[in-house]
């Protein structure tokens, strides 16, 4: 049984497609998260689900039932939001119990008992007669949280929860939604721009950009094994590294060559449906390049960032900008040619024209064997997890 | 305070721009309510040329008149109609005017248009619109309700015509005050209301009410003050007070004194009571308030 199910999902404002024929299965009880940079169409794609956008074309299903056409009211989904929507001049306790009182059917002495037992799970009993005023940031997002979680609905729909929160409390909700979430076991789908927040809550990860989803798959799949260019550039902190290249076969020898550069590929173009000479985007993550003596890779320093477990060195190889992460304390300067190696077991190369992967390296060619090819149609989301 | 001190070095400048400021209100607002006061304590003839001084017994005699009582009672209870009436239809429309999508400005306009009609004008066309014998709402009233109008004789009746009359006047300016204040009510509350499925009267009564209750704070205030001061065009142009006084609020029976009976004094009296007990309404108005109102 599906939780929420979206198909050929468009939105149009005038002249603007914000959600661009989506399709999207999210299976009962996962945690399912939208993320993308703004202006991408993640909200949008939620508020379709909620019902406070209409659609233009397509359909949305809960638990199987086709909810397209019926208002918000009507779909048994809860929703939390940024600024937390609550209302100002009720307490917390009213704030949870006020939609409870409009919908038929629920008893003083029910709604009392959810409100409670909400409050124990979000550790807020003893706020429940404050007005939100009178609540901190937190508090308040809990209060939100709260009155979602008394209505029981079939999904929770939250829509970047955490981002008015400030860094450590943000982190702190974080597990606790992580951990409400293993405990309740609703259907959710979360929306933020954060990737660290994606990669951390998210059984799934959908990436979206201008309007489509890029890929969809559980984070550690959308980390090793990038569909695009996009999702390889957006996914990572900070993202990987890509550069125009051009594929060379020497001999038995393949390699991926960009000005005095070159990195071998244990695979030859030929295998991958190219032939030497071909362009193409080379990409490798900043943790996966470090510093070596030996290597091939020559990088002109011109930014440090000591990150504290890491070294973030940002300099230009072969005239493209480049990050690598190294060990912390290492004597780098701006102004330094440093050479670096690289892990040949995380390489990544992508079309340079549709931006589709074309090889993962070792142990991330394994993942996309399962998938038949790298090269899937982006635009129309994975049916189920990467495992299937 | 040292970039107050570098602007002017002496306050003698501060003072010299206050200048015109002070003179204008002093000469038009401070002066004549100084004169109000103390000629509220003088009996006075021939226009206030020659005056006695009588200490409190305008007031006495004024608090012993049964038609000023009666006149009291009278304003209390018109100003008690029209606040509650301008509020409760100003919500009504301005609630209407937020829900509706297509022609909202059509609307607006046609809501607000009789504020902006001077009263005099306002009052001479209603006084044709329902006048008893030839009025087009006059006809209809009869002819559909089967009521007996006639306003110009009878007291409750002329009462009720001005005092819608009066409403009417106000509803535009409670509606554009009432307006600003439901489109500040954020989106996602709105949105909130949506998932729970909050139906249209209770959004309206348990939102959005409580949230715009600042400004039906300063409407009540306004309205109030408005029903006290400034329904005396319409009464003038409409009834006269009459028929037998049914209409005979404070304001006019202030400017007959003054200018058709020339007791000066007298009115200055009913001046003074009239701004003490708007003032109390009001002070208590914002008193209570202040445990209602979520600012």
């Amino acid at each position: 049984m599906t939780g929420i199910s979206l198909h050929n999902l468009t939105k149009q404002f005038d002249d603007v497609t914000a959600v661009d024929s989506v399709s999207l299965d999210v299976t009962e009880g996962e945690f399912l998260v939208l993320v993308g940079p703004s202006g991408c169409g993640k909200s949008t794609t939620l508020r379709l689900c909620a019902g406070l956008e209409s659609t233009t074309e397509g359909t949305v299903s809960i638990s199987d039932r086709n909810v397209t056409a019926e208002p918000a009211s009507e779909r048994d989904v809860a929703m939390v939001f940024q600024n937390y929507a609550l209302y100002p001049h009720m307490t917390a306790r009213e704030n949870m119990t006020f939609g409870l009182d409009a919908a038929a059917g629920f008893s003083g002495t029910e709604a009392t008992e959810r409100v409670e037992e909400a409050a124990a799970i979000l550790d807020i009993e003893d706020l429940l007669d404050r007005k939100p005023s009178a609540l901190s940031g937190g508090e308040q997002q809990r209060v939100a949280i709260g009155r979602a979680l008394v209505r029981d609905p079939e999904v929770f729909l939250m829509d970047e929860p955490l981002s008015n929160l400030d860094a450590k409390l943000r982190v702190q909700m974080r597990a606790e939604l992580a951990e409400l979430h293993a405990e309740l076991q609703t259907t959710t789908v979360y929306v933020t721009h954060d990737q660290v927040e994606a990669m951390t809550l998210g059984d799934r990860v959908a990436v979206m950009n201008d309007g489509r989803i890029e890929q969809v798959a559980p984070p550690q799949d959308l980390y090793d094994a990038p569909d695009t260019r996009f999702v390889a550039e957006f996914i990572g902190s900070p993202g990987m590294n890509t550069v125009d290249a051009t594929l060379r076969r020497r001999g038995t020898v393949s390699e991926i060559v960009w000005g005095d550069n070159t990195v071998p590929l244990d695979a030859s173009p030929e295998s991958l449906g190219l032939t030497s000479g071909d362009r193409v985007v080379f990409g490798v993550r900043p943790e996966d390049l470090s510093a070596d003596t030996d290597g091939d890779v020559r990088m002109e320093v011109t930014v440090t960032e000591p990150l504290g477990s890491t070294l973030l060195v940002r300099g230009t190889v072969g005239g493209h900008e480049m990050e690598v992460s190294i060990q912390p304390r290492s004597l780098v300067e701006v102004g330094d040619q440093i050479t670096l190696g690289v892990d040949p077991d995380r390489l990544h190369l992508f079309d340079p024209e549709s931006g589709a992967a074309v090889y993962h390296s070792a142990d991330s060619r394994e993942a996309i064997g399962v998938d038949g090819d790298g090269r899937r149609d982006a635009a129309v989301a994975r049916q189920g997890g990467a495992d299937d | 305070m040292s970039a107050h001190e570098t602007a002017f070095d002496s306050s003698l400048g501060a003072y010299l721009l206050l200048l015109p400021t002070l003179a204008a209100i002093g000469a038009f607002l401070y002066y004549p309510s100084l004169q109000t006061l103390r000629l509220s304590l003088y009996e006075t003839f021939l226009f206030g040329q020659n005056t006695r001084f009588v200490g409190l017994g305008n007031f006495a005699s004024l608090l012993t008149s049964n038609t000023y009582l009666a006149s009291v009672g009278l304003t209390f209870g018109f100003a008690a109609f029209v606040v509650v009436s301008t509020l409760a239809v100003g919500l009504l429309v301005a609630f209407l005017l937020y829900e509706v999508t297509n022609g909202k400005a059509a609307y607006l306009i046609a809501a607000i248009w009789p504020y902006a009609l001077p009263t005099a004008v306002a009052g001479t066309v209603l006084l044709f619109l329902a006048h008893p014998s030839v009025g087009i709402y006059t006809f209809y009233l009869e002819s559909w309700f089967g009521v007996e109008v006639d306003w110009f004789t009878v007291g409750w009746q002329a009462f009720l015509v001005v005092a819608i009359a009066a409403v009417w006047k106000q509803v535009g300016y409670n509606v554009i005050f009432m307006l600003a204040a439901l489109n500040n009510v954020p989106e996602s509350l709105n949105e909130a209301c949506d998932l729970d499925g909050v139906g249209t009267w209770r959004r309206l009564l348990r939102v959005y009410v409580p949230l715009m209750s600042p400004t039906l704070v300063f409407l009540v205030v306004m309205n109030t003050i408005y029903a006290f001061f400034g329904s005396f065009a319409l009464i003038d142009l409409m009834t006269q007070g009459g028929p037998t006084n049914a209409t005979n609020l404070l304001i006019y029976q202030l400017y007959r004194d003054a200018f058709q009976f020339n007791n000066l004094g007298l009115a200055s009296a009913e001046s003074v009571i009239l701004f003490v007990i708007v003032a109390g309404l009001t002070y208590v108005q914002l008193r209570v308030s202040d445990r209602y109102a979520h600012y």
